[in-house]
């Protein structure tokens, strides 16, 4: 994956592209708003990691001329402004995600990893497949090996997203947004203990595994 | 406007000159009002009573010539009506009316005028000046009747009239001024007390209060809600202080592992082992983590307890959410052998952030399963309590807080003894705390489904909100 760094912190964002690169991404870094935004224009990027806070050019309004532009390139935001009001803010301005400083890194790669797959966010899925296990979105059901798997609502929505995202890292934070909609820790396991009742349903009775644990990250589903 | 003295440049001192002219003003009006409608009144009245003569000196000679003019005017002379008469035959000889000669500054015939002329006053025994009113009537053969009338009584009066309005102006003119400077005097010297413990405060000084008359005047008014400012901010700093105070000491023995276990490392030198550095750099790192949870977390209280965001709150129904916690958690209680149960009322309305209530309660709710014995019981209620309220509350089997530790446990950073052991921030539920305040909730703190013979009371933590009406055409979606 091509990815864009746009921050002025030039150590955080060098810490940012030698763990992007050692990933296995290529990672370029612009210093401030202006070059962000040029190098964005010029050269086509899977992912745009942006600052809030930028020099000569902040992160939100980089974002709104891009998308203003017709840019759908998808975009991640990073900012040291965590409250609920900021990340209205972002994804308002045309943000995809919208992760608070300090993070981990295994979270930031996985939240970039993730957005690279919606590149083509209009097209319609209805079934979802992962090794001999099959999501049917309009009937709601799921199957593995032909059998089926009788999943309560909040369940489904949970293997739906780690569905969406095979074969990536999804951590714990993520589900808690995407799956739960909450945007803060409740500290306790919930997660994985949810997790580990999706997982029983899913895999117990079969020989190989589908849902893997990333230890230190969070969770992949992968055939 | 600087070089004026403090008084003058208050703005009740600017509203009172200004009202003490509009006042003078219409004392102006009033005067020329009361002119017109005496003194234009006499005149009229004067000039319609002199005409009336002159028709009727005119008919007279039109019948009778000189003689019988001369005739009427002798007539009238002798009556008691103030009316003048002189009467002269060419090159001005007298010869009746009751003034002896014309007087001096004569109208010329035609229309009226005023005049003055000199009369006796038999009671004064002097000779007194009256004003008069009147005209000259020319008969052919260079015949002159004066006819006039008396108008100092009138007069007299317009101008007793005229003086008093002109004396109430100036009064109100003065006392509109002095009144001004009083007041505005007055007004200045508290604003001055006002701005003084402004001053004082910017200082440094945040124990002073604005002085207060108790007259519930609007400055009096604004020295309360200054005072109350003051109070709320001092409450404030003092809370910050604390936090920060708090901060300090719950941050600084994480801090301190962190640099020992480093520096330790450091310190091998050449013989650095790889696993054990490693394991150093993990529990680091796990200490890094908790350290940002502790400063997010204090954070958020601080901004919940400025007040921030207390406006956006519309009226939900907090059902929906609670079915969301209770789905979240139940698996959790489960697998640590406790019972869980949620008791649900839907349909009730209050005015709440879901985000903020779906952390707090996540708060109490993760409480309660860390704490609560296995084979215990956990519940979650949202209900209509008897006095109207809508109260969301959570009673667990656990080892409970005793009473007298009550209010202690929703400060920041206190854990009790007991549970130290347990992970956490010590902050879950200074937040709980912060959220019921902002959300003008009342917070009940107390025993709970426990038995206190097994030494495990229980806990019992409520928050009961005033129910609030949802507006007609307003639905709340849950995202």
């Amino acid at each position: 994956m091509r990815i864009l760094i746009i921050e002025d912190d030039l150590e955080a964002a060098h810490y940012m592209q030698k763990g992007l690169r050692e990933s296995g991404h290529v990672a370029d870094h612009a210093s401030d708003g202006e070059i962000g935004l040029e190098m964005a224009r010029t050269s086509d990027y899977d992912v745009l990691i942006v600052d809030r806070m930028l020099p000569r050019l902040d992160g939100l309004t980089l974002v709104q001329i891009l998308r203003d532009d017709g840019e759908k390139t998808p975009v991640l935001f990073l900012s040291a402004l965590g409250e609920v009001d900021h990340r209205i803010e972002g994804l308002k301005a045309g943000g995809d995600d919208y992760l608070t400083k300090p993070y981990a890194f295994a979270e930031l790669l996985a939240r970039v990893e993730a957005q690279a797959r919606r590149r083509d966010p209009d097209a319609v899925q209805t079934h979802l497949n992962v090794g001999d296990m099959e999501m049917d979105l309009l009937a709601r059901t799921v199957k593995r090996a032909g059998q089926t798997i009788l999943l309560q609502p909040r369940e489904f929505r949970l293997l739906e997203f780690l569905m969406k995202h095979a074969g990536q890292v999804v951590t714990r934070t993520m589900l808690l947004e995407k799956v739960w909609d909450y945007h803060f820790d409740p500290q306790t396991n919930v997660i994985d203990v949810h997790v580990s009742r999706l997982r029983s349903k899913i895999d117990k009775e079969f020989d190989h595994p589908l849902l893997h644990t990333v230890r230190g990250a969070g969770y992949r589903l992968q055939a | 406007m600087n070089h004026l003295p403090a008084f003058m440049r208050t703005t009740t001192f600017r509203f009172t000159i200004l009202a003490a002219s509009l006042f003078a003003l219409s004392a102006f009006a009033l005067l020329a009002f009361v002119y017109e409608s005496t003194a234009g009144v006499f005149t009229r009245q004067t000039d319609l009573l002199l005409a009336r003569q002159i028709t009727e000196f005119k008919s007279a000679f039109n019948k009778g010539g000189i003689n019988a003019v001369n005739k009427i005017v002798v007539e009238h002379s002798t009556g008691r009506d103030p009316y003048l008469y002189v009467f002269t035959r060419p090159g001005g000889k007298f010869v009746s009316g009751n003034l002896s000669a014309l007087p001096s500054a004569m109208p010329k015939p035609g229309a009226n005028r005023r005049f003055t002329y000199k009369v006796y006053n038999p009671e004064t025994q002097a000779r007194e000046t009256h004003r008069a009113r009147g005209t000259l009537i020319r008969f052919p053969g260079d015949y002159m009747l004066l006819v006039a009338r008396d108008t100092e009584e009138e007069s007299a009066l317009v101008d007793r009239i005229s003086r008093s309005v002109w004396i109430a102006a100036g009064l109100v003119l003065a006392l509109g001024l002095i009144s001004g400077t009083l007041i505005s005097r007055r007004f200045a010297s508290r604003l001055d007390a006002l701005n003084n413990v402004a001053r004082d405060v910017m200082a440094g000084d945040l124990k002073r209060r604005a002085p207060r008359n108790n007259t519930g005047d609007e400055l009096d008014e604004l020295a309360e809600n200054l005072n109350a400012m003051l109070s709320q901010i001092e409450r404030l700093m003092a809370a910050t202080r604390h936090a920060g105070d708090s901060i300090a000491h719950d941050l600084r023995s994480p801090l301190t592992r962190m640099r020992n276990r480093l520096e330790g490392q450091l310190r091998t030198g050449e013989n650095l082992d790889a696993r054990e550095a490693k394991a150093a750099l993990h529990s680091t790192l796990d200490d890094a983590d908790q350290l940002l949870q502790t400063f997010n977390s204090v954070l958020r209280i601080a901004r919940l307890e400025a007040g921030e965001q207390r406006e956006t709150y519309n009226a939900i129904d907090p059902a929906p959410l609670m079915h969301d916690l209770a789905e979240l958690f139940e698996p959790v209680a489960e697998d640590s052998g406790l019972e869980f149960s949620a008791e649900i009322e839907d349909g009730l309305h209050i005015r709440a952030d879901q985000g903020l209530l779906a952390q707090a309660f996540s708060n109490v709710l993760d409480n309660a399963l860390k704490y609560t014995p296995k084979g215990g019981a956990v519940a979650l209620r949202l209900r209509k309590q008897r006095n109207g309220k809508v109260a969301i509350s959570v009673t667990d089997t656990g080892p409970g807080v005793p009473a007298d530790k009550r209010e202690a446990v929703f400060k920041r950073f206190v854990r009790l003894e007991e549970s130290r052991t347990q992970s956490g921030s010590g902050l879950g539920l200074a937040l709980v705390f912060a959220v019921a305040k902002a959300h003008g909730a009342e917070l009940i703190i107390d025993d709970g489904a426990g038995d206190h013979a097994t030494g495990n009371p229980g806990l019992h933590i409520a928050m009961a909100f005033p129910a609030a009406r949802m507006r007609k055409n307003k639905t709340s979606t849950l995202t």
